[in-house]
This record gives C-alpha cells, sequence and structure tokens, in this order.
C-alpha cells in the first residue's frame, strides 16, 4: 500500500525573460492553464534560501496561504455513470473537505471518468481532532480518506488489471504546503493582461540575496558577458497548482542548454554523466522523443559552485560544457549537439517549443 | 472511544459496508453465469480486505506518541528549553523531560527518567555550557552530565533523536557516539531563538515522519 505518491512537477522552461522594472510577462497558455485570470488575485511567495546562493524561487498560486495547510492532490478514474461527479463532490462535503480546484474529462468513448482535484483537508482532519501522527494530516489520516472513498466508490472506481488495486492516489502538495513557512515573504498581487509586478519587499530581498552571492563570487572571477541582469525562468507546475519563477543573474553559473541526439535506451544517463562528471548540478530537465525521428530533445537548467569553476561567466561555462559532450568519447554513438535555446528580450516572451 | 478510534471506526465500518457489497456482487455474478463480473467483484473484494487488515492492525496497536523528551540543564538551558517546548507545542507535539515526575514511578532517579524517555518518540538534546573544564592554560566546556546520562539512555533506547548544541561544548561530548549530520550548532542565544529552534522543529517533524513511515511499511510488510 503506498503512502505517498511520487512527487515530480510538470516542468516546461522554455520561457526566459529579462526582468525589467519588477515587471514579469506570464505566458499566456500557462497563465489559461492554471487559472490565473485576469485581474484576479494571486498569492506569491518567496522561501528565502538557509544561505546566500545564485537563485531564488518566487511561486505564484490562486490558492490563498491559509488553505496550504493540508493541501492534497487528488486523482482518480471512474467507470463513467449519470451523477458520479455530483456524489463525489458530496462525499467530500460530508466529509468536510474544501475542493479547491476540479479537473474532470471522459475518455474512450464515455466509459472512463478521470478526475483530478486540489484538496483543502483542514476541515476533515479538524472533525477528527487532533491524531497521533507525523503532521497534522498524517500519513494514517489520509490513508483513511482514500480507503473511504474506494469504500463509497467500489462499484465505479477502475482497478489496474495489473497490481489489483485502485487507480486512485492522494498525494501531498509540498511546494505549497511548505509555502507556509517561517521563512517566507508573502504578498497578494494582480495579474494584469498576463503580467504580473513583484512587490518591493520581496524584490528587494531576491536581489540582496541575488547580489551578495554576485559580490562574492566577482572578486575572484573574470565577468563577461550580460552582467547584473536579472533573469527569470518560468516554470509551470499545472498538477501541484503554481507557477515557479525562478530568478538568477546572468553569468553566476546558472546555464541553460539544449542537448539534441539519437534517442536510445540509456541516451539521458549517458549526457546525464557527463554533466556530473563536470561538476554541473541538473537543476532542471525537460526531456522529450521526436516521435517517429528516434531523436530526442534535452534542455538542462545547469548551476555549478563557484569554487569548481575556473571561471563563472556564461560564454565560458557554454563552450566547456558544449566541448565536454560534443567532444566526448561517446558522442559519435549519440550523435550530440549542443545549443543554446536562451535569447533574452526586454518583455518579450520567446518560447522555444 | 476517543476522536481517533473514532476516525479508525469509521473506516472500517465503511470497508465492511463495501467489502459485503462486493461479496453480494459476486456471488450475483456467480449465479447468473457472468465469470467476468465475479473475477472483478473477487478483485475488489480482497482489496478491501487487505485495506480492513491495514486497518485493524493500527486500531489494535494504537498510535506511536507524538512525544518528544527533551534533555536540558536548568542552570544553563532552563530559558532556551522553555522556548523551544512552547513551539513544539504549537507544532501539537507534547514535551516531558526527566524532571516530570510520572504516577507509580518507583525506584531510583535514573529509572524514572528511563521511564519518561520510554514513554516519548523521540528524544531532543539541549547542550549548553554547564560545567568548565581547564587544562592548563586551555578552557573547554561540558553539559550538564545528566543530559549526558539522558543521551546515552535515548542512544541504548534506540530512540531517534535530535541535538542542539552550543558551539563552545567541546565535540568529545558528542561527536563519537553519534554522527555530526545529525545536529543543529548555535553560537549565542540570538542565533538559537532566531533560526536554530525552527531548524530543530524541523528535523523533529523529519524524524517523526520517518517513524511514521516506518511503522507503517511495517504493517505492510507483515500483511
Amino acid at each position: 500500500m503506498s503512502v505517498f505518491l511520487f512527487y515530480s512537477e510538470s516542468m516546461n522552461f522554455n520561457y526566459f525573460q529579462e526582468l525589467i522594472n519588477r515587471k514579469l510577462k506570464l505566458p499566456y497558455e500557462l497563465v489559461a492553464n492554471m487559472g490565473l485570470h485576469n485581474a484576479s488575485e494571486q498569492h506569491i511567495t518567496l522561501r528565502v534560501p538557509k544561505k546566500v546562493q545564485n537563485y531564488c524561487e518566487l511561486i505564484i498560486s490562486p490558492i490563498p496561504l491559509a488553505k496550504r495547510k493540508d493541501l492534497w492532490h487528488f486523482t482518480v478514474s471512474f467507470f463513467d455513470r449519470r451523477g458520479l461527479l455530483s456524489e463525489l463532490n458530496l462525499f467530500f462535503k460530508r466529509n468536510n473537505i474544501d475542493i479547491l480546484d476540479s479537473r474532470a474529462s471522459i475518455s474512450e468513448n464515455n466509459k472512463f471518468l478521470n478526475v483530478a482535484m486540489v484538496l483543502d483537508t483542514q476541515g476533515y482532519i479538524s472533525s477528527y481532532g487532533k491524531i497521533n501522527g507525523p503532521t497534522k494530516s498524517s500519513a494514517i489520516q489520509i490513508n483513511t480518506l482514500k480507503a473511504l472513498v474506494a469504500a463509497r466508490f467500489i462499484q465505479d472506481v477502475v482497478f489496474h488489471y495489473a497490481s489489483n488495486s485502485p487507480i486512485l492516489e492522494i498525494a501531498p502538495n509540498y511546494a505549497l504546503n511548505r509555502s507556509r513557512k517561517n521563512s517566507t515573504q508573502h504578498d497578494i498581487v494582480n495579474i494584469n493582461k498576463s503580467e504580473v509586478s513583484i512587490p518591493s519587499d520581496i524584490y528587494s530581498q531576491v536581489k540582496q540575496n541575488l547580489e551578495d552571492y554576485r559580490r562574492n563570487f566577482l572578486t575572484n572571477n573574470e565577468v563577461d558577458g550580460e552582467g547584473g541582469t536579472m533573469i527569470a525562468s518560468i516554470v509551470s507546475s499545472l498538477n501541484w497548482h503554481y507557477l515557479k519563477i525562478f530568478l538568477f543573474y546572468a553569468d553566476t553559473g546558472i546555464i541553460h542548454i539544449r542537448v539534441k541526439g539519437r534517442n536510445t535506451v540509456g541516451a539521458l544517463a549517458a549526457v546525464t554523466k557527463i554533466i556530473n562528471q563536470k561538476n554541473f548540478n541538473i537543476i532542471q530537465l525537460f526531456s522529450r522523443d521526436i516521435h517517429g525521428k528516434s531523436i530526442a530533445i534535452n534542455d538542462f537548467m545547469l548551476d555549478i559552485e563557484a569554487s569548481k569553476a575556473r571561471k563563472l561567466d556564461d560564454k565560458y561555462l557554454k563552450n566547456f560544457i558544449k566541448e565536454s559532450i560534443e567532444h566526448s568519447e561517446i558522442s559519435s554513438e549519440y550523435n550530440w549537439e549542443v545549443s543554446f535555446p536562451r535569447k533574452l528580450r526586454r518583455m518579450n516572451l520567446e518560447h522555444y517549443g | 472511544m476517543d476522536r481517533n478510534e473514532n476516525f479508525l471506526h469509521k473506516t472500517i465500518s465503511s470497508l465492511r459496508n463495501a467489502q459485503s457489497q462486493a461479496i453480494e456482487l459476486a456471488v450475483r455474478a456467480k449465479k447468473s453465469g457472468k465469470p467476468k463480473d465475479k473475477v472483478k467483484w473477487e478483485i475488489r473484494r480482497a482489496y478491501l480486505e487487505k485495506q480492513l487488515e491495514y486497518f485493524e492492525r493500527i486500531s489494535e496497536q494504537r498510535y506511536f506518541p507524538k512525544t518528544v523528551f527533551i534533555s536540558y540543564s536548568k542552570a544553563s538551558g532552563a530559558g532556551l528549553f522553555e522556548y523551544i517546548k512552547r513551539e513544539l507545542e504549537k507544532e501539537d507535539f507534547e514535551v516531558i523531560t526527566g524532571f516530570r515526575r510520572q504516577p507509580n514511578t518507583e525506584g531510583n532517579v535514573l529509572k524514572k527518567v528511563l521511564k519518561n524517555l520510554n514513554m516519548a518518540s523521540i528524544y531532543l538534546g539541549i547542550l549548553t555550557k554547564d560545567l568548565q573544564i581547564i587544562e592548563g592554560e586551555s578552557v573547554k566546556w561540558g553539559p550538564s552530565v545528566w543530559t549526558m546520562e539522558e543521551k546515552g539512555m535515548a542512544l541504548a533506547l534506540e530512540k531517534p533523536f535530535v541535538l542542539i548544541i552550543d558551539r563552545e561544548i567541546h565535540s568529545d561530548f558528542w561527536k563519537k557516539t553519534t554522527p555530526e549530520k545529525d545536529h543543529i550548532i548555535f553560537e549565542g542565544k540570538d542565533d538559537f531563538y532566531s533560526s536554530k529552534v525552527i531548524e530543530a522543529i524541523d528535523e523533529i517533524k523529519l524524524r517523526y515522519q520517518e517513524l511514521a513511515l516506518k511503522y507503517l511499511q511495517e504493517i505492510d510488510d507483515e500483511i
């Protein structure tokens, strides 16, 4: 019996832009998917890093902080029948569970109804008082909820043929749960024509953190390139209901590379091994296959510590990793080509699909 | 019946109802000559049975307490203890110490401490400067003797534990018996109150989470 579902983010970090006057333009498709409606209030949080580092993360989500205490992602597949969704909603209501986001669709000629929801279980937990579990919504409590859904809908829920267990999962929304912590700055922002302005308090904190880091290594490193330009990379996490804004300065050890090459078993392992050997840390990865061509495109956001690189500027690091991958012993086996798709434009959205 | 039992009782009762339904539908499918349907309901019955076993086991064994045993020196760490106690209580942990007398405890002080420690799920040691040791010209600091006794007991009882240590405490008092990565070192009271308490509470929650998952895994394995 699994307690927690594997936690992943649907990462797509093809959106880069320069941050000017604290303003960010959010890609329309992400805004639409996330339900960040025009003129709506969104909650923006910054987790202040424990140590000075070369990047900061902002999280934008429509879910208010007060609702993030016991936040869970719920998915289930039913054999479809009339009134099922309404019964599920009623079930949650009776158990004091607040549905914050709900998406449902039918598949395979109306045979299945697939449901994904974001649930706030604070009411469910409190109706039974404090439990002696690891957190307020303990593993045991959430397992009881899962069992209750399975029992209530035993005639409707689809069972997986191999594991003989229901296609029904409840997973914690770690990112939003953690965004409530003490070390977090929080504010409310408005989305205006897909544009958002980062609150000045949060922006100052980000700038201070990044500049402390930059000042640290500028003394020891020669830097060519864009210098003090703050760059924002926007990552969507649709399942987990937030946008992550990843902020960093150019020439501080963070680079984005794209590796295109033959897609065979082990290709991704081979390229990540080289990246690891060259002391880079992968902070984001987006890998996809080009159907019918046996070619894969892998985007990596890489980070290297100042102490592990001879120089930290983007130009040097890009050449260094390009050489390392393209001229590696196994490069001919995979036909690797390394490119750098990021082209910054002021407030212009770049989408490299 | 307390609220936790009520919680499980409701789940167990719903599972039993669903299981009866599945059995009834399997019998009906068999009678009407629908073997495919019979298998479908059999699979559901078996799943519900496993779930029932799981929750009945938890219900029988009760929960492990959300209790932290804090070891500290009354002379040099009372203020720090009071602060961290308050913060832990905000996170719904019950705090007990070696100073608390339990009803029906007999024998010597160590036995009483051992009994209290046994009731807790996690051990937290606050190692503050209590004893000054002068060796020639060098001055070293050591924690209170009682804190060390309690730490030894926690190790022997294999309690998950967290240490929060004043930087000036000599490493011989903790490094040899416990892995360094488990500890939180603080420099002065300001550092303790401003950030180290949060770190310590995060660590305690993590230890408790690990304990819970281990416990659930053990139940899973047995089932």
